[in-house]
């Protein structure tokens, strides 16, 4: 990535000013039945500068990166926010501070493979699966490596160089059933380049495998029946149940927006086997899916601890919620885009495991249901969510059953947590985590199995 | 920059290279956004970006590549790029770009923003929502948008778009006491500033429900009911149908018509048109993403399938010919009821602004959370409920039509009524 010398152009700046030069990488390459009709490689980069004066806000960005190009924009930042200081006429502000310098670029140590090589791994999985499984009527395999690189500095201080990867490789089956069509499909990768995630396409065969047979259960599947009960929400679900559920409630720009948790504040929002964290960027000794160092105000990245053992202790926080709040910094404010403000962000939001084993809790529930897969997830101020499940089965008498055909799952969060009666002791994060909120940004969501109540779509 | 030259310059370069056919799209935008956040004047952004798309084929292979860099060598490095990696690809027919068209410029909509004005009507929404809305917590901005497309193609293909609107867009949530309400939100594109964004696409009347949703309850029991979906939740459905079942679902074998040209598939009671060369819809595209002239077009004339929505790689793959391609300007046809009069007439049922749900199934069936949503009784509104869903099946539900209102809301690039279904699956917690 071209990059300037950051430091000096933010010599003689009032006020808090950050700067920016940013480039964001996609490979994308894909094959549908057999032909790789997915072959495409786009780069967008640029320069970002985000002056604070007198509480309020002037950016302004190009994609032009030069010294020139980079002072003209931090005035146009600069008159921005004097601009709309002249209508606001708020009284001076100091934003909290806690800078950070450091360089965490995460790119591989080992041989880059070419896209010939990327290529034929995939042709050899999408060979395998038309080989494997020829009653299918469309296969897709896709692979996509997005690179994040970005390089900050802000006049409080802080000066960062960041390259964050993430490559994922997405297998999607069709087949008909009764004249209907059926689709079921799979994630692999995460964190890292292409070298890091995928070696021998023979590695990915098993997975497959159960893409390809809970596929062929859904053939049988039959619907849920509607109402509240006894669940086990699979490691696979209970993450984004940690990200969209919770997480987002806790973020404190949509507490100072009214975030029902801004009411719950030291107070018991969950079991006692309840521990969420918003890891910053390592858990467990192992790198997370998107671990931040630094955050994009040049921010030292903390875990930030929001439910301990059932409480409620902590918010995720950017600059100007911790001012509001007068609560401390937790390094959570993250852009997308060269030209994207950083808004507060998840990282690493995960369940702490617990001692249960998923075995036991599922032989726990008499009637009920294993909810494996979610789609995707959206959450509400009041805690009120709902997930897409596009994998699950019954269980009858502690032993599973029937799949189920998709649906969606729904509840109060905080409800929820309270009724969580086991926590397994696996930890699955997944791979693939992209959140919506203004700009897309992606995010790690982790947990294990638990045991709660749910209310389930169905057709009863 | 001279831009037509870069364009007809690096499309040369691309046939010298060796391409068989190639094509390029250059995206410039400019953008001034004004935002009130925490429900004060907080942030102005002023943001230009630009984008270039390469395309070749060559010996039916096919690459493509995407910069924001614009000098020569970045320009040179991506096709470099581009053509090592075509060489790996597999051939594949269905691999084409558009054919000749007559060169055209298009324009739509309001060039320059009115900076004053953007944000005059800002503060003036956050004023109101303030005064006339107290227990409302909201965020909001408003952003000028110029936009210049060209796409220029190997067969002459030379076609240019300059659009300008502005873009509004507000969350917001209640909160009376330790009371709250769930968010809602709006978002639409106009390309004048002529009314107040409070009094466009019932944004007041979705901030006064709101007021009202901090004092929700579950539904008593569940039943079979009508719902009344208001604008952005019918679209939620209508999209469904749109790719999987019309679109590119045809291509990926998830259709459930693939081949219903001709045949009544929906409610004749709906009709689906698109119509990129409105001036009614400021932010539709007139250049479509396979290098056409955008057509206006009746897609499903009273419930009958006259198109499919397919890309010319997508039709040539599912074997069919391209007509109006992806689409753009979606317009459905309104009714003569006003929505009032749609609630009057509900037996029992919902009134449906927004659904949160995950992806249905290929063959239509869905589950889905009614959001902000109000229970009917006897033709009147009882109250707003709580954790309850909707179940169902996206085909089945639009063949069960009951009525659409005669109001529509215009985001811009669609033009929608309220949708009043029959005989849907009411589920309480």
């Amino acid at each position: 990535m071209d990059t300037l010398n950051l430091r000096d152009l933010l010599s003689g700046s009032s006020g808090y000013l950050e700067i920016k030069v940013q480039q964001n990488r996609n490979r994308q390459l894909g094959f549908l039945n057999g032909i790789l009709n997915y072959n495409s490689n786009s780069a967008s980069s640029g320069i970002m500068a985000r002056s604070f004066e007198h509480g309020v806000w002037g950016l302004a960005s190009s994609p032009d990166i030069t010294d020139d190009s980079m002072k003209k924009t931090i005035r146009l930042a600069t008159d921005n926010a004097h601009n709309l200081h002249q209508r606001t006429r708020k009284p001076a502000i100091n934003l909290p501070a806690n800078p950070a310098s450091g360089d965490y670029l995460f790119f591989s140590r080992k041989n880059a493979a070419t896209t010939q090589q990327r290529i034929e791994f995939l042709r050899e999985i999408d060979t395998h699966i038309k080989d494997k499984y020829p009653d299918l009527s469309t296969r897709l395999v896709n692979s996509n490596v997005f690179e994040m690189e970005k390089h900050i500095a802000t006049s409080d201080g802080a000066e960062l160089r960041t390259m964050t990867p993430r490559t994922i490789l997405y297998v999607m089956m069709v087949c008909h059933h009764d004249g209907m069509p059926l689709q079921h499909g799979d994630i692999f990768g995460g964190f890292g380049q292409w070298e890091d995630n995928f070696d021998d396409p023979k590695d990915l065969y098993e997975k497959i495998a159960i893409v390809y047979q809970q596929l062929m259960d859904k053939k049988e599947a039959i619907f849920a029946r509607a109402g509240t009960f006894d669940c086990v929400l699979d490691s696979r679900l209970a993450g984004i149940l940690s990200h969209e559920a919770i997480g987002h409630t806790t973020e404190a720009d949509f507490v100072i927006n009214g975030s029902i948790a801004g009411e719950y504040m030291g107070n018991e929002v969950a079991s006692p086997l309840v521990t969420l964290i918003d890891v910053a960027h390592t858990w467990d000794d192992q790198l997370c899916p998107v671990p931040v160092f630094i955050d994009d105000e040049g921010v030292l990245a903390e875990d930030c601890v929001v439910i301990e053992d059932g409480m409620l202790r902590r918010f995720m926080h950017n600059k100007e919620s911790a001012q509001l709040l007068g609560q401390p910094l937790t390094g959570n404010a993250r852009a997308y885009a060269y030209s994207d403000e950083p808004l507060i962000r998840m990282r690493n939001t995960m369940i702490v495991p617990g001692t249960s084993k998923l075995d036991e809790m599922i032989a726990s529930i008499e009637d009920g249901y294993y909810l494996i897969d979610p789609s995707n997830g959206q959450a509400d101020a009041t805690s009120e969510f709902m997930f897409g499940v596009t994998l699950g089965y019954e269980i009858k008498n502690g032993k599973l059953g029937n799949a189920i055909k998709e649906t969606t799952i729904s509840g109060v969060a905080f409800d929820l947590l309270k009724s969580i009666s086991m926590v397994s002791d696996e930890i699955y994060w997944s791979c693939a985590g992209m959140c919506g909120k203004k700009q897309m940004i992606p995010v790690g969501m982790g947990g294990p199995a638990i045991k709660c109540k749910v209310n389930i779509g169905g057709k009863e | 920059m001279n831009y037509d030259k870069l364009v007809q310059q690096t499309l040369q370069k691309l046939m010298d290279h060796g391409a068989d056919k190639a094509s390029i799209r250059l995206s410039m935008d400019d953008t001034l956004e004004f935002n009130v956040i925490y429900k004060e004047l907080n942030l102005l952004r002023s943001i230009a970006s630009q984008s270039l798309g390469l395309s070749i084929i060559k010996d039916q292979r096919s690459a493509s590549v995407a910069v924001n860099q614009l000098d020569e060598t970045a320009i040179g490095n991506a096709i470099d790029e581009m053509f090592q990696s075509i060489q790996s690809a597999d051939p594949d027919p269905a691999y084409d770009i558009s054919p000749y068209q007559t060169p055209a410029v298009f324009e739509k909509g309001t060039m320059a923003p009115d900076v004053d004005l953007v944000c005059d009507r800002l503060v003036e929404f956050a004023d109101r929502c303030k005064r006339d809305f107290p227990s409302v917590q909201f965020d909001a901005s408003i952003s000028h948008l110029n936009q210049r497309v060209m796409y220029a193609n190997s067969n002459g293909v030379d076609l240019k778009e300059n659009l300008g609107h502005y873009d509004f867009m507000t969350m917001f949530t209640a909160k009376e006491g330790n009371k709250m309400s769930s968010f809602n939100y709006t978002t639409f594109s106009t390309d004048d500033l002529a009314r107040p964004m409070m009094d466009m696409n019932f944004t007041d009347e979705l901030i006064r429900q709101i007021t009202e949703q901090t004092r929700t309850r579950p539904i008593a029991e569940n039943f079979t009911g009508d719902v009344i979906f208001m604008p952005y939740g019918f679209i939620e459905f209508l999209f469904e149908i749109v790719g999987t079942h019309i679109g590119n679902g045809v291509m990926l074998k998830t259709s459930r018509f693939p081949d219903h040209l001709g045949q009544k598939i929906l409610d004749d009671k709906l009709t689906l048109r698109v119509m990129p060369r409105s001036c009614d819809l400021c932010s539709a595209s007139q250049i479509t993403s396979d290098g056409y002239i955008a057509e206006d077009a009746t897609i499903i004339d009273k419930g009958i399938l006259r198109h499919y929505l397919l890309s010319l790689f997508a039709a040539n793959k599912s074997g069919k010919q391209r007509t109006v391609g992806p689409g753009s300007g979606w317009v459905v046809d309104p009714g003569t009821a006003s929505w009032q009069d749609m609630i009057a007439s509900v037996k029992r049922g919902i009134l449906c602004p927004r659904v949160s749900q995950g992806s249905p199934n290929p063959n239509g069936d869905f589950s889905a959370v009614l959001k902000n949503s109000y229970y009917i009784e006897d033709g009147r509104i009882a109250y707003p409920i709580s954790e309850t869903m909707m179940n169902g099946n996206v085909i089945d539900m639009f063949n069960k039509v009951i009525d659409l209102s005669a109001e529509t809301i215009n985001t811009g690039w669609m033009k929608v009524p309220f949708i009043k279904i029959g005989d849907l699956f009411i589920s309480k917690k």
